[in-house]
């Protein structure tokens, strides 16, 4: 008889505790780490009714792993699509792009060109280009502060972290505990531990027999090893000042860096958006500073200002002193102190590369550009210095110090010349729009249509324009014949070359058949007489815009990539890069959001809480409980019953 | 398939918040009317845009400069007009000058009248644009182009001209050398002078002449001189580095020289001349290759002239025929370049017109590429909203069916 009151008994406890987890499943359906559970009824033995087996966490490891890989994955492209979303309008709007600025001071070359001597005009031109620099060094240091805020960005994650590391580690101590084992509240929170740490980096986890997690890194460190945990930290970038590594703290003061075995999560999105984008931008807008800056000095100087003097730099000059010393990085590590400068030569071929020094034994050099590990030159560094390498469009002096084997150093071309983009002189009179050759008729004799003119200026660094505001000497073309010429000094008309051949299908004089080059070009064109005088002299006409005109060719000259490229394309090229690069994140990341999804779905459908099946659980585990319910009142009235009998 | 329920909401919760989005989107196409809202929408098409963009305002710099050099070129058509008028005014005094019945008086009010025109022309010559360049002052055209200095006009400009780009590689005129287009004019017949001699007491003058065989023509200072031959009038030619060239050597002068006979033609390599009247004996008269004049100094020339009181009408008859013929020179001269000036001034205008046509084209596909389909954009707009209202539904059956089941009795 107690048998019946036994099993009722037995069924209204199982059923009692039944109803509480499917409350608890319930009332836990909105966490996400909650794991529901579900109870196992086993039968007792020899017909004493029904009791709890176990109640177990319904959980799939791979597929929680998947859950966990697919967030990382997810966080990355999210994180890098907002970084980037926030940069592209630094170079989308149309009212601020730095393309906007070189067209604004094109047009204002333009106009300027139609009257060269009004201060007004040459005012308005100067201002569109300081405009433009102004714009070009903000960009820049937008840029700068972009990259600064990365190095907070990745400091704040890393306290999280940290954080969630000893999170786990505490958990898992608990765990340890002999009273705790196997509890599953213990195990979800931990879970919801692991899935937050998952959202800034990828790892793996194990646990093992005893119920403890380890958390490894991809490499196989370990971060959470049972109930210790790592403590990350960032620590100074040695190849660059600027940057922050993320390194796994040791011991006080050693340190093991740990950032290229972050490929993915919130952390690999930052240094990524900070690796590809930004430091590869600022170096493209680093190339593009020095190209605007030595293409105008450098037609500058060909030309005459408004009191007729030689033009000087409009932008300060490329390579001044603290450019070529702020171009080499040495690495924090160096053991050695080399001295060395880097001196910008050719544009066309410089690239939007840093390279890298490495100093091997015996003094032994390598220098390898970082964009594609190819090796540009290696050798040995003399004992006699400077000693002069050079790569891609520059020269890179090694001028004094010592070398000692495993030494580093970044070679950055680009470094900081975009934030040293200003302009050299303030004053619209520097500005040189005229040539400082101008050529006149002399003497012309009957029958000659004898023209002359200046077609370019070559250099103005020859002897011929070693005396300020004149040539050196003042040439005079002078006709012996309709076909032969001489050149003469102007002032003591001492001859300097002649009798040379006159060609009227191509009357350019200089060079001269004895290589003699002023460092301009004048053509003769027309039909001579003997008598014919042509005067080449210094110029001083203030309207005169030659040089103006040959600046505006600038705009739409190749400079860059091999001459493949004007100042406005390689801006062109910079900003779509920016822009692919946010189509793709932003492709990217609805890719791995799907993915996402799928992985926590198909968790979530193994491990996450159905209100409908909860309800019904609770109905039917109700309706068990009521019946058991009736097994001891069927029980009692049975007892009753016999009771009477027996009474 | 188990669904949990917080998935569940969840999933519907993002479906609608991305629904949202596209919303948003195409809310802000509506309202901007660009397609593109970042250029990472499209970077290719972004890219396009863009460069169209670029090019359009670079052209539109360049459509400006047409617009002033355009203006230049109408004020060199104008200019190089007001001198040819002024030139034939000049000519047509000339002419009555020249007329046996004007006495020293009445060359002299012609010279007053002179005055007036040189002072004309010096004005044309240094016009002045909108912004006071001077357009005839070359590259240096701050200062004006002609100044007087001690009475005579000189030239002061810059000695080559200035040009500006009125499109990619195309550059026009924009400040001509005014020593080229006021001067460098060959002067008398435009190959060589006639100039009576300063002793000639005849009445005899002769015609500007001209080159009748280019071919023979040798350029050279010929000296025609007059003798007597057994009382008749006899001539001679000799060059001053030809030689002897009438009579032909060895015959000698003037016992073989040829009679001149009155009002007779001179033929001598490749050069005619007709003289008319008659010379005294040891009158000569002296051919000169062309040297090069300007309209100022040629016409000062004509006004000191007029102004000199006549003692032999023969020289003076000389001298203007001599000084009409270099003004038929200048008159050629302004002629062929207002020409020129006109062709240069319709091409300007046509390249303004082409930019203007370019900047229209390519505005209107920035145009096509850039802005949204307001009709496209508005549809879209319905059907999305349609979409979210379904979608929202949909959500509140779901929620609408678990609270029926949480009220069923069991």
């Amino acid at each position: 008889m107690s048998d019946i009151t036994n099993i009722g008994i037995s069924g209204l406890l199982a059923n009692q505790y039944a109803l509480t987890v499917a409350s608890q499943n319930m009332a836990s359906a909105n966490v996400p780490s909650y794991s529901r559970r579900m109870v196992d009824f086993t039968e007792n033995s020899f017909n004493q009714g029904v009791s709890v087996g176990d109640v177990r966490r319904i959980v799939d490891e791979a597929a929680n792993r998947a859950a966990l890989t697919t967030k990382s994955d997810f966080s990355k492209m999210d994180t890098y699509l907002q970084q980037l979303q926030g940069f592209e309008p630094v170079f989308d709007d149309d009212g601020t792009s730095i393309s906007k600025y070189i067209t604004d001071s094109l047009s204002a070359l333009g106009k300027l060109n139609t009257h060269a001597s009004d201060p007004a005009s040459r005012g308005l031109y100067l201002t569109s280009l300081a405009a433009l620099a102004n714009r070009v060094q903000n960009v820049s240091a937008e840029i700068a502060r972009q990259q600064q805020e990365t190095n907070q960005a990745v400091q704040t994650r890393i306290g999280q972290i940290n954080n969630l590391l000893s999170s786990i580690a505490n958990i898992n101590t608990e765990l340890a505990g002999p009273l705790n084992q196997n509890t599953p509240g213990l195990q979800d929170k931990r879970d919801g531990k692991v899935a937050e740490l998952a959202q800034y980096f990828n790892f793996m986890t194990q646990t093992d027999g005893a119920g403890m997690m380890s958390v490894t890194l991809s490499n196989g460190l370990a971060l959470v090893s049972s109930q210790t945990a790592a403590t990350l930290t960032t620590i100074p970038d040695p190849t660059d000042p600027n940057n922050i590594l993320i390194a796994v703290q040791n011991a006080p003061g050693n340190t093991t860096p740990i950032t290229n075995f972050i490929q993915s999560g919130e952390l690999a999105g930052i240094t990524n958006f900070r690796r590809t984008v930004l430091d590869q931008t600022q170096r493209s807008l680093g190339r593009l500073s020095i190209s605007i800056a030595e293409t105008f000095n450098a037609q500058n100087k060909l030309g005459i200002d408004i009191n007729g003097n030689l033009g000087g730099d409009i932008f300060n000059d490329i390579n001044n002193s603290s450019a070529i010393n702020s171009r080499i990085i040495p690495n924090l590590n160096n053991t050695g102190s080399g001295g060395f400068t880097v001196n910008i030569t050719t544009l066309g071929q410089l690239t939007t590369s840093d390279y890298r020094l490495t100093i091997g034994a015996a003094n032994a050099y390598v220098l390898t550009r970082i964009s594609d590990n190819a090796i540009m030159s290696s050798g040995t560094i003399s004992g006699s210095l400077p000693q002069t390498v050079s790569a891609d469009g520059f020269d890179l002096n090694i001028n004094s110090g010592t070398f000692n084997s495993g030494d580093q150093y970044i070679v950055s071309p680009t470094n900081g010349a975009a934030k040293g983009l200003t302009l050299a002189s303030t004053d619209p009179g520097r500005l040189a729009l005229g040539w400082p050759v101008a050529t006149s008729k002399g003497v012309q004799a009957q029958g000659s249509t004898g023209n002359i003119k200046v077609t370019a200026i070559t250099d103005t660094t020859t002897s011929d324009f070693s005396v300020a505001t004149q040539l050196n000497p003042p040439i005079k073309v002078v006709f012996l014949t309709a076909t032969t010429y001489q050149l003469e000094n102007a002032t003591t008309s001492a001859v300097l070359e002649g009798p040379i051949t006159y060609n009227p299908a191509n009357g350019t004089i200089f060079p001269t058949p004895g290589s003699y080059d002023p460092g301009y070009r004048v053509l003769l064109s027309g039909v001579m007489q003997a008598g014919d005088t042509f005067n080449i002299d210094y110029n001083t006409g203030k309207g005169d815009n030659s040089n103006g005109l040959e600046m505006e060719k600038l705009y739409r000259t190749n400079i860059l990539e091999s001459g493949t490229q004007t100042l406005s394309q390689s801006y062109a090229a910079l900003s779509t890069a920016i822009s692919i690069e946010t189509n793709k994140a932003q492709s990217g990341r609805d890719a791995t959001l799907i993915l996402k999804d799928q992985a926590e779905q198909k968790r979530d459908a193994i491990s996450g809480v159905s209100l409908q099946e909860e309800t019904m659980n609770l109905a039917r585990y109700q309706q068990a409980y009521q019946a058991c319910a009736q097994i001891l009142e069927v029980s009692k009235t049975v007892l009753e019953t016999i009771m009477r009998i027996a009474g | 398939m188990r669904i949990p329920t917080f998935g569940m909401y969840q999933r519907e919760s993002g479906q609608i918040s991305q629904m949202y989005d596209s919303l948003g989107k195409l809310i802000q196409q509506a309202d901007s009317g660009k397609k593109l809202i970042h250029s990472s929408d499209d970077p290719v098409l972004a890219h396009q845009i863009k460069s169209k963009e670029d090019y359009v305002n670079t052209l539109q710099s360049y459509f400006d400069n047409g617009v002033l050099a355009g203006s230049h070129a109408t004020l060199f058509t104008t200019s190089a007009q007001s001198a040819v008028n002024v030139t034939s005014q000049i000519q047509t005094l000339l002419k009555s000058a020249q007329s046996g019945t004007k006495n020293d008086s009445d060359r002299a009010s012609i010279a007053e009248q002179l005055k007036g025109y040189l002072s004309n022309m010096a004005s044309i010559a240094n016009t002045q644009d909108g912004s006071g360049e001077f357009i005839y002052a070359g590259n240096n055209s701050d200062a004006p182009a002609y100044i007087l200095v001690n009475g005579v006009y000189q030239y002061q400009g810059g000695s080559s001209q200035t040009q500006v780009n009125i499109a990619p590689e195309i550059s026009t005129l924009y400040t001509d050398v005014g020593s080229e287009v006021f001067g460098n004019i060959y002067d008398g017949n435009g190959t060589f002078t006639v100039t009576a001699g300063s002793g000639n007491t005849g009445g005899a003058s002769t015609t500007p002449g001209a080159v009748i065989n280019s071919a023979s023509y040798v350029a050279d200072t010929y000296t025609i001189t007059f003798g007597t031959n057994g009382g008749s009038l006899v001539y001679q030619v000799v060059g001053a580095t030809s030689g002897q060239v009438i009579p032909a050597l060895p015959a000698t002068f003037p016992a073989g020289a040829p009679t001149y006979t009155g009002s007779s033609d001179v033929n001598f390599n490749g050069i005619s001349l007709h003289i008319n009247g008659t010379p005294s004996v040891g009158d000569t008269f002296q051919i000169q290759p062309s040297t090069r004049q300007d309209v100022f100094g040629s016409l000062q020339n004509l006004i000191t002239l007029l102004q000199t009181p006549n003692t032999n009408p023969a020289k003076l008859d000389q001298a203007l025929i001599q000084a009409d013929a270099s003004f038929g020179q200048i008159s050629n001269h302004l002629v062929t370049y207002m020409s020129q000036a006109g062709t240069a001034s319709s091409a300007v205008k046509a390249q303004v017109d082409a930019n203007r046509d370019i900047i229209h084209n390519q505005t209107i596909t920035i145009n096509d590429l850039a802005n949204a389909d307001i009709g496209q954009v508005y549809s879209a707009l319905s059907q999305q909203s349609l979409a979210l209202q379904a979608t929202i539904g949909g959500y509140m059956k779901m929620q609408d069916t678990l609270n029926k089941l949480l009220q069923m009795q069991f």
